[in-house]
């Protein structure tokens, strides 16, 4: 909502000026807030609390090219017969048509295409532009199944069975109505213009005890070719994936707290889920647990905007980093042009959250053919390339900088903590002397 | 100790810094020569001499050998350590053997001589001047050269001038793979005369032919079109 | 980081003591690891003998593992070398059993090598002590190979000094200069497959590797090739069995080693100074390249 009173700047207490915004919008809308975008906190801890200990004396570092690093990942190899292999430990999330418009699925697909990495259709089917650009194409498999059928399962590299994600876990999608468009209801068998709701769980298996019997269905549709996984929003992680194990997926998705959306409910983004740094290590430490760690892939994801995100993350223990919003951004997301129509939302470029109403300035979230004209599929292919390729050499110079020839050889040991929630998330000690008591306790 | 031709000094009795305080005298009081004995492949025999002799090893060298220097001469008669010749300024140095990994590292004028076979990274980082070797270079050599000459008779192993940014390789066998930002040109007129007199005054023998390598530049500058060649160099 | 070296007689007669040898090449290479000294040595064997090294940290334990050998087996040769028991057996059972029974003793003790040709004696500070506890210039066999030892990472003790054998297997050890980079992915990937671990130090993986490699049909030269790819960081290292031994490098030649032969015999080290001392005078030595493997036949 829209208002030209200059609110104060906020200041903290329990009635902030956003708590109480928050109570006047949903007093006048009879229902919770729904943002675009992620979590607003700034009180999580991060993976900006980690930080490298490259080598010095003791290890050696490599140079580059020759001593260069290998960066490749294949899931699935040695379980189905057409594995999935990326080129960098990289993949691009599930953000469906629908959410996206078709022009920023045309650019994800040409940038993950030339770096050798795979895109992921998200919710709503497979639309025959993605599959045409992406030379590695996700399918997603969701509760409410909107636009599933087997045809397009099996034109697919890797199968995602979604059981959550890090914005809404335990909740289903959400597709506001200025968003089904003509074509996007049509893949989804709704009327245009309604308010999309997904369910929230799979119909037809309702725990870990019929999943195995549904991944053999989709294992048999598609013939054993492609690798399986399971997506969950990071929550109760070391439970998960010991199902997940169970099972027997071929990988394992885990979409921490900060994870973007094009829709949520406000209040979950905030207040459900954890955050990635634990995630990513209780699910480590239940593969372990479970002796999977060689076997089964870990993808991860929520709010991994950099190189040194990926590299910690991957040294954590993850396989693949999983990335929705940065890729977003690279597209055009947050660019400072059509600054009116950032203003007529209520918002500037570096603010925005309105994914969800559809009237995305930059034409990536909207499927109105005026605003998606504004979104230049080659440049905008070019931009996400040319980030996907800054990452990728941030990922490898920290490798690098710690003796390791393989990306996928980074590990905890390579890491200290710079704060106590951390360090006690992850198990990494923190620097410095980590609680040993100094020499001058003895006397 | 003026007007001496050569002195002689045993290194068997002698610790190092000794040894090397005694060449410099040497060269301070204008010794023309001086024979090092029983060197029995020690490290750092002959460092940080600045001032004009001539050095001759009558045994294997270590590490280090005539590193640091400038205006010094030396032949090892023997094989040498790691680092022969480490940024040698200005003078000559002539290894009779082998030398092993690093052979003239960093080196900024003069040149470093090595008829034998050289290992891993010889002339890594060359700034100036010549490193010939007569035999085989091993796994990156020339890496990231800035100029001078690095010649090789015989074959060399991966990574041959990677990164190189300027300066010449002239290589008379194979490489096994040429490095990263290295391109292979036509040699001008009279170019390989100057190394052909220096090997013919060596007595080293001559290759058939020799073909000139020398940084394409595509690593001088970052160009985010060409990701495949940048991935790992930045 | 560290220094490797030792010789290797082709011929039945020496021109010097084999021990001797190794005395000063590890004297010679002192100053690349002053925290330990350890060799692996060979022996003929004519019958049941069993060669056991035993890691004692609390050397007050010392007397226990003896009398525990003696209940085992019965012994030929015992020395408490005062954190290290070195003892040869007569024993025929198997030798899993052995092991186990010496590291029920406490969680301190475990068995550092145990061997039909092979035995590894250690101990604390340069070759000086190691010569002291087990008179190893008088040793006049085949083959002496052995380490100085600079730790990196894991602990200045008997347990964790080298040269490192694998539980799963008698008769393989390893001198490992370096640093093994991926060395906790490799622990826990092995342990799931059921291999022991008997020390914090990242060397282990390494005669871990070369046995699974073989458990798997590789040759002992394939196993060796295998490692150079499957290992991160950077190493040279010395592999001695029951009837050869190899010098491996790292696709870098990081860590320096060299190798001198003749028809008498083969002699490496890290550093060829120690080779001019210890053995002859004016050896010509060479070095092997980046991704290397050299393997002799005893």
């Amino acid at each position: 909502m829209s208002n030209t009173f200059q609110r104060p700047p906020a200041f903290s207490g329990t009635w902030s000026p956003d708590t109480i915004e928050a109570i006047q919008e949903k007093a006048e809308l009879g229902r919770y807030q729904i943002r675009g975008q992620a979590t607003k906190r700034q009180d999580l801890p991060s993976f900006d609390d980690l930080v490298f200990t490259p080598a010095g004396l003791s290890r050696m570092p490599l140079e580059g090219y020759r001593e260069r690093c290998d960066t490749k990942v294949v899931i699935g190899e040695g379980r189905v017969s057409r594995p999935l292999v990326l080129d960098r430990p990289i993949m691009i999330a599930g953000m469906s048509f629908g959410a996206l418009s078709v022009n920023a699925k045309r650019a994800l697909g040409i940038a993950a295409t030339n770096c050798g990495i795979s895109t992921c259709t998200g919710e709503g089917g497979m639309h025959p532009e993605e599959r045409q650009h992406s030379s590695k194409l996700v399918m997603q498999y969701l509760p409410s199944r909107y636009g599933m059928n087997p045809y397009d399962l099996q034109k697919a590299d890797m199968i995602e069975i979604g059981a959550g994600q890090g914005a809404k876990p335990g909740t289903g999608g959400v597709l506001l109505g200025l968003k089904m468009s003509e074509e996007v209801a049509k893949m989804r068998d709704l009327p245009p213009g309604v308010d999309q709701r997904s369910g929230c769980r799979h119909p037809d298996w309702m725990g870990a005890d019929d999943l195995y019997m549904k991944l053999e269905q989709i294992r048999e549709v598609t013939n054993y070719e492609v690798p399986i996984s399971i997506k969950v929003g990071a929550s109760r992680i070391a439970n998960d994936v010991r199902i997940a194990c169970k099972a027997d997926v071929d990988a394992i998705v885990f979409d921490g707290m900060e994870g973007g959306t094009a829709a949520s409910p406000a209040v979950q983004l905030d207040h459900a889920g954890i955050p990635t740094i634990a995630a990513v290590a209780e699910a480590v430490e239940a593969l372990h647990d479970m002796g999977k760690q060689d076997d089964i892939k870990l993808i991860v994801g929520g709010g991994i905007k950099n190189g040194a995100d990926a590299a910690k993350c991957l040294a954590l223990g993850a396989d693949v980093v999983y990335l929705g919003t940065a890729p977003m951004i690279a597209l055009n997301c947050h660019a400072p042009i059509y600054l009116e129509d950032y203003e007529r939302l209520g918002t500037t470029p570096y603010e925005c959250q309105h994914c969800h109403t559809g009237l995305c300035p930059v034409g990536i979230t909207t499927q109105l053919p005026k605003l998606m004209a504004r979104l230049d599929v080659e440049e905008a292919a070019e931009r996400v390339t040319n980030f996907l390729n800054a990452m990728t050499m941030e990922i490898q110079l920290f490798a690098r900088s710690c003796g390791k020839n393989k990306v996928a050889d980074l590990d905890p040991n390579d890491m200290r903590s710079l704060t106590h929630a951390a360090s006690m998330m992850t198990g990494i000690p923190m620097v410095g002397l980590n609680g040993r008591k100094p020499w001058w306790t003895k006397f | 100790m003026e007007n001496v031709e050569t002195l002689a000094i045993d290194c068997s009795d002698k610790a190092t810094r000794e040894v090397n305080n005694l060449i410099r005298k040497a060269a301070d009081d204008g010794v023309k020569q001086v024979e090092i004995l029983n060197t029995q492949a020690r490290h750092n025999i002959g460092v940080g001499i600045l001032k004009p002799i001539h050095l001759i090893y009558r045994g294997h060298v270590g590490y280090y050998t005539v590193g640091l220097c400038d205006n010094v001469t030396a032949e090892i008669h023997g094989t040498a350590g790691w680092g022969v010749g480490d940024n040698l300024l200005a003078g000559e140095v002539v290894v009779h053997g082998n030398a092993a990994s690093s052979a003239a590292p960093s080196l900024r004028g003069g040149r470093v001589i090595v008829k034998g076979d050289s290992g891993p990274r010889s002339g890594v980082y060359l700034k100036s001047g010549d490193v010939i070797i007569g035999g085989n270079a091993g796994y990156m050599s020339g890496f990231m050269m800035q100029n001078g000459r690095l010649v090789i008779c015989g074959n060399a192993a991966k990574g041959l001038g990677d990164s190189m940014y300027q300066g010449q390789i002239w290589l008379g066998g194979e490489a096994d793979e040429i490095g990263s930002g290295v391109e292979q040109v036509d040699p001008e007129d009279g170019e390989l005369d100057a190394i052909l007199t220096l090997l013919e005054q060596h007595k080293m023998k001559a290759p058939k032919a020799f073909k000139k390598l020398q940084s394409d530049r595509s690593l001088w500058n970052f160009n985010k079109h060409d990701f495949a060649a940048w991935k790992d160099a930045l | 980081m560290c220094g490797v070296g030792g010789i290797f007689y082709k011929t039945e007669t020496h021109s010097q003591k084999t021990g001797e040898i190794a005395y000063r090449i590890l004297d010679g290479i002192y100053r690349r690891g002053p925290d330990s000294t350890g060799v692996t040595l060979w022996h003929a064997n004519d019958g049941n003998q069993l060669y056991v090294g035993v890691n004692c940290d609390n050397p007050s334990d010392g007397a226990r593992v003896l009398e525990r050998l003696d209940e085992l087996g019965s012994i030929r040769q015992a020395t408490d070398g005062k954190g290290y028991i070195r003892a040869v057996i007569d024993y025929s059972g198997a030798e899993a059993h052995l092991v186990a029974a010496i590291e029920a003793l406490d969680p301190s003790i475990s068995v550092a090598s145990v061997g039909r040709h092979l035995e590894v004696l250690k101990h604390m500070g340069g070759v000086a002590n190691l010569d002291a506890q087990f008179d190893l210039k008088a040793y006049d066999g085949r083959l002496a190979m052995g380490l100085t030892r600079y730790a990196t990472e894991s602990g200045i003790d008997f347990t964790n000094g080298q040269p490192l054998t694998a539980r799963a297997n008698s008769d393989l050890a390893i001198m490992h200069n370096g640093h093994i980079t991926n060395y906790h992915h490799l622990r826990s990937s092995y342990a799931l497959k059921g291999y022991e671990f008997t020390t914090q130090n990242d060397s282990e993986v390494i005669p871990i590797m070369l046995i699974d490699e073989m458990s798997n049909g590789a040759s002992f030269e394939d196993a060796l090739n295998i490692s150079i790819e499957k290992l991160d960081g950077c190493f040279t290292y010395i592999a001695v069995t029951n009837d050869c031994f190899a010098l491996v490098k790292d696709s870098y030649a990081a860590k320096p080693a060299v190798v001198a032969e003749t028809d008498e015999l083969v002699a490496l080290s890290s550093d060829p100074q120690s080779l001019r001392e210890g053995v002859l005078a004016d050896m010509e030595v060479w070095e092997p390249g980046a991704g290397e493997v050299h393997i002799w036949k005893m």
